[in-house]
């Protein structure tokens, strides 16, 4: 039986963190992810958890991993300037093993911007924004069910991977009040993934020691006898710095490939239209509703077009583009940014179809319509 | 099934709180809802609205792009909306005004307060329903704040024009919807103040038939 309930964006987003485990949460305001933070502060301390607002959102990334290493499942969001400042301490969770949720709410940038409109700027720089080699999961809902529904996700995988995950949404999705079915987050129903704890005696304890999945198991800090060090220098098991080239070598490759080597695990898409698809279009969160309803009013006009929603934007699903590539005439990829994710999607194809672009970057969504306008433009052979 | 309204008014009329009610209703009802707002600081003054989409099925595309209703809160929205601009009957709208400048089909429902909107529109295009929306807020419910939720009444019983007699929404949901939506000391409020819409709306009809 459905139950049908309408919930805002970024409180639906706040609830399924706190539905996933999120004890705490670490921010600084910020449009359009204001209302995350806000919702946090007022379901935190309902539960025990924690909810502090730092100083600025350096801080705030910094208070994140610190509440995750002393054993809670933590979270904070931001937007573009504030995902900005918030790199250097990803690339340290990344480093050090920090398992957290950030949360993005895509508005217009570069820079400040565009505060209070949408944007999808961050493709790129949710997998490449901190320095250094990098591999997390990026998640993109596309509705308010799923924000929810991506929102646990990111906070299961956060935690058995040890890492840090993204979760991009953009200011329509979170600025949007949406029916969401409540049925499947009912208690009991939904899934939850903790961390693991070592099984060793603390004199065995090696905290960054890998297991058989390439995750070690690092208890929190504080936890007696398990003692440990942190830090974003090249590390050995024991968590101390080292230049050993072996080792240096085996820690970034380690740190990538546990999330790489799942890359079929995490993929996550929604196929639409596309088994007979001679267009297909690629896209994510709000772009892709206007894309879905493109691929109605193109198959009105007899014209076979399908659409591939990407869940999981990073690690990217290679395999599945390729194949995709290979069975259709034409991809385009619309996008509210100057072309991001179509360089991956490019990449992907191998030259097996050409693939099109749509880009605006002014704050406005794009349209079913002008979808509809590109995908007629490509069937009769322009550009 | 997609049903697209709009509510547009002026600063501090509640139109978005009034969209939130509606999708809120069509949720109760068992419907999909998606609701938008313009979003900035028109708490003061100028125009703000609040649309919503409603669907017996996930919907797909979450903002209007045709309206099939849209409630009219005051001339400044009015004139915003409609006078001086044509009424895009031309779905490929979009540019940089499609936020404003939606289609509003032939046959949508037009709800405007007949103290404060002078409505110039085609009777034949659009089943324009008139009421004393604010009069009716200020002298029966001593509140002129509820006009919202009263043009929300009104909204509820004109939908009969589009359904064959049946409301889109029941008053039960919408019900319903209020006492979720509003704080608690003013359910009751709100409450009475729809059911004086529905009733200056079951009036209007009268006329409009």
């Amino acid at each position: 039986m459905a139950k049908l309930e309408l919930k805002y964006g970024n409180h639906a987003c706040a609830e399924a963190a706190v539905l996933a485990g999120c004890r705490f949460y670490a921010g600084y305001p910020i449009t359009p992810s204001s209302e995350i933070a806000e919702k946090m502060a007022e379901l935190l301390p309902k539960k025990g958890g924690v909810f502090i607002q730092m100083e600025d959102e350096i801080a705030a990334m910094g208070a994140t991993v610190g509440g995750s290493f002393a054993g809670l499942k933590a979270m904070t969001a931001t937007s573009g300037p504030g995902f900005s400042l918030k790199q250097e301490n990803l690339g340290y969770a990344f480093m050090v093993e920090a398992p957290c949720v950030v949360v993005n709410v895509q508005r217009g940038g570069p820079s400040t911007g565009l505060p209070t409109q949408v944007g999808q700027q961050e493709i790129m720089q949710s997998l490449w924004g901190t320095h250094g080699d990098k591999m997390i999961p990026v998640f993109y809902p596309g509705n308010v069910q799923e924000i929810m529904e991506e929102t646990i996700r990111a906070f299961n995988w956060a935690e058995r991977l040890r890492t840090p995950v993204v979760l991009l949404l953009d200011e329509v999705l979170g600025h949007m009040r949406e029916t969401v079915d409540m049925e499947q987050f009912e208690e009991g129903k939904v899934e939850i993934w903790d961390r693991k704890m070592p099984k060793v005696p603390p004199e065995e304890y090696l905290p960054y020691k890998p297991e058989e999945d390439g995750v070690p198991a690092i208890a929190p800090y504080g936890t007696p006898g398990y003692r440990g060090h942190a830090t974003g220098l090249h590390h050995d098991y024991t968590g101390f710095p080292t230049t050993d080239p072996e080792m240096c070598q085996e820690l970034i490759e380690r740190l990538i490939n546990k999330v790489k080597s799942r890359q079929k695990e995490l993929e996550r898409n929604e196929a639409y239209k596309l088994d007979d698809a001679e267009v297909a279009i690629v896209a994510f969160g709000t772009t892709a509703r206007a894309a879905k309803t493109a691929v109605d009013l193109a198959r009105e006009k007899g014209i076979k077009a399908g659409l591939l929603r990407v869940i999981t934007i990073w690690p990217s699903p290679e395999e599945t583009l390729y194949e995709l590539a290979k069975s259709v005439k034409a991809i385009l990829v619309p996008e509210l940014n100057m072309g991001q994710y179509v360089l991956e999607v490019e990449r992907c194809a191998k030259g097996e179809a050409p693939v099109y672009r749509l880009n605006r970057a002014n704050g406005k969504i794009i349209y079913p319509h002008e979808i509809l306008a590109k995908i007629e433009e490509i069937v009769k052979g322009g550009k | 099934m997609r049903y697209e309204v709009r509510v547009i008014g002026s600063a501090g009329q509640g139109s978005i709180l009034a969209a939130v009610v509606l999708a809120t209703a069509a949720a109760e009802e068992g419907l999909w809802a998606t609701q938008t707002a313009t979003y900035g600081a028109a708490m003061r003054s100028g125009v703000s609205m609040g649309d919503v989409v409603i669907s017996d099925r996930q919907i797909d595309f979450p903002k209007t792009t045709e309206l099939d209703a849209v409630v009219i809160q005051s001339q400044e929205a009015y004139d915003d909306m409609v006078k001086g601009k044509p009424v895009r009957l031309d779905p490929e709208c979009s540019e940089a005004d499609a936020d404003v400048l939606v289609n509003v089909k032939p046959g949508a429902l037009v709800i405007v307060d007949e103290d404060l909107v002078k409505c110039d529109l085609d009777c034949n295009m659009y089943r324009i329903v008139s009421a004393p929306i604010a009069r009716t807020a200020a002298e029966v419910l001593g509140r002129r704040q509820v006009m919202n939720i009263v043009a929300l009444g009104v909204f509820q019983v004109a939908t009969k024009l589009q359904f064959d007699g049946k409301p889109l929404i029941s008053e039960d949901s919408f019900l319903r919807a209020i006492e979720k939506s509003v704080p608690s000391r003013f359910i009751d409020l709100n409450k009475n103040a729809f059911k004086e819409g529905v009733k200056i709306g079951e009036q209007a009809l009268q006329r409009v038939k």
